[in-house]
């Protein structure tokens, strides 16, 4: 199972090309910092342990100084998230939602079923803790679709995919 | 190749003008950011224009136009966009709060815009001279 962050379009047909090319790009810069491509993404998705490997085209380390590390880290998980959710779920993006809108992107299966998802970054520390902020704020979206968060821990390529029904999230509201 | 619909259209470009407006927002360029969250409250309302109130994402699409022209500085236009959308049938409770809250917020930023809580009203002293027939 590949994950080629500079081929997220074909993964995301709806996303524009530029947002594309920006959060693989910034992807590559985070992974960069301690890893080569081809590297091991070790993820939990809904429960099930799954395997895949990351590429990426190099990146010149002179542009990772041009970009702040904190950007970096958010906005590079986003990639890598939206690549595992459509390796392991087959979700494609419909559209990115606002600051407000409690979620990062709305997505849908192949039957079209819509999941609000949220994801999360970060170079080190808990990936359980991270996933716990990033469904709190997920699981109150006003929308009556399922949810579901992502996080990426970036210093040893790990990720947690978890997903909330909407009656679930909706009692915890 | 399949033709894409006005509404798949119009999410690529809310999806563009969202992620433009963050990173503009991010790099402190208030101005400009301001710009493209009206261009994201714009686009919302284009979308809101395609779905109906009663369809989740026609309600996501009310509450976007709101949140964006508040993201944009643009409080009347958030006040006055709020209350329309509120009026609309079929809107789901949920989201009727959210944006009863966002009007809210907005109205309490126009108040502070405006200097404070107190009416602007200052009492003038008249008399009334009666004639008599």
């Amino acid at each position: 199972m590949i994950i080629d962050l500079d081929r997220l379009k074909t993964r995301h047909p709806e996303l524009p090309d530029a947002i594309a090319s920006s959060l693989g790009f910034l992807a590559a810069l985070a992974l960069q910092r301690r890893h080569r491509p081809g590297v091991a993404l070790s993820a939990e998705v809904r429960g099930v342990a799954t395997s895949h490997t990351v590429t990426w085209r190099r990146v010149q380390k002179k542009a990772r100084e041009q970009v702040d590390w904190h950007r970096t880290t958010e906005d590079g998980a986003e990639a890598i998230a939206l690549g595992l959710a459509h390796e392991a779920c087959q979700w494609v993006v419909l559209r990115r939602l606002q600051r407000r809108q409690r979620g990062d992107w709305l997505v849908k299966d192949g039957s079209g079923r819509r999941v609000v998802f949220e994801i999360g970054g970060l170079d080190e520390g808990s990936l359980t803790a991270k996933l716990k902020g990033e469904l709190d704020q997920v699981v109150q979206s006003p929308l009556p679709y399922d949810r579901a968060a992502c996080v990426v821990r970036f210093a040893d390529v790990q990720g947690m995919l978890v997903e909330v029904a909407h009656a679930a999230a909706n009692a915890s509201r | 190749m399949q033709q894409r619909t006005p509404l798949a259209d119009l999410y690529a470009r809310v999806t563009d003008a969202i992620c433009r407006s963050e990173v503009l927002s991010a790099q402190g360029r208030a101005r400009d950011a301001a710009i493209a969250y009206l261009e994201v409250s714009h686009l919302e309302e284009q979308i809101a224009e395609l779905l109906p109130a009663d369809d989740p994402e026609g309600a996501l699409a009310r509450q976007g136009v709101v949140t964006a022209a508040l993201d944009a500085g643009d409080v009347t236009r958030a006040i006055e966009r709020a209350r329309f959308y509120a009026r609309a049938e079929g809107l789901s409770p949920a989201f009727r709060a959210e944006l009863d809250a966002l009007r809210r917020e907005a109205e309490e930023t126009l108040r502070e815009l405006q200097g404070g809580d107190e009416p602007k009203v200052l009492p003038v002293r008249f008399t009334i001279v009666l004639e008599a027939a």
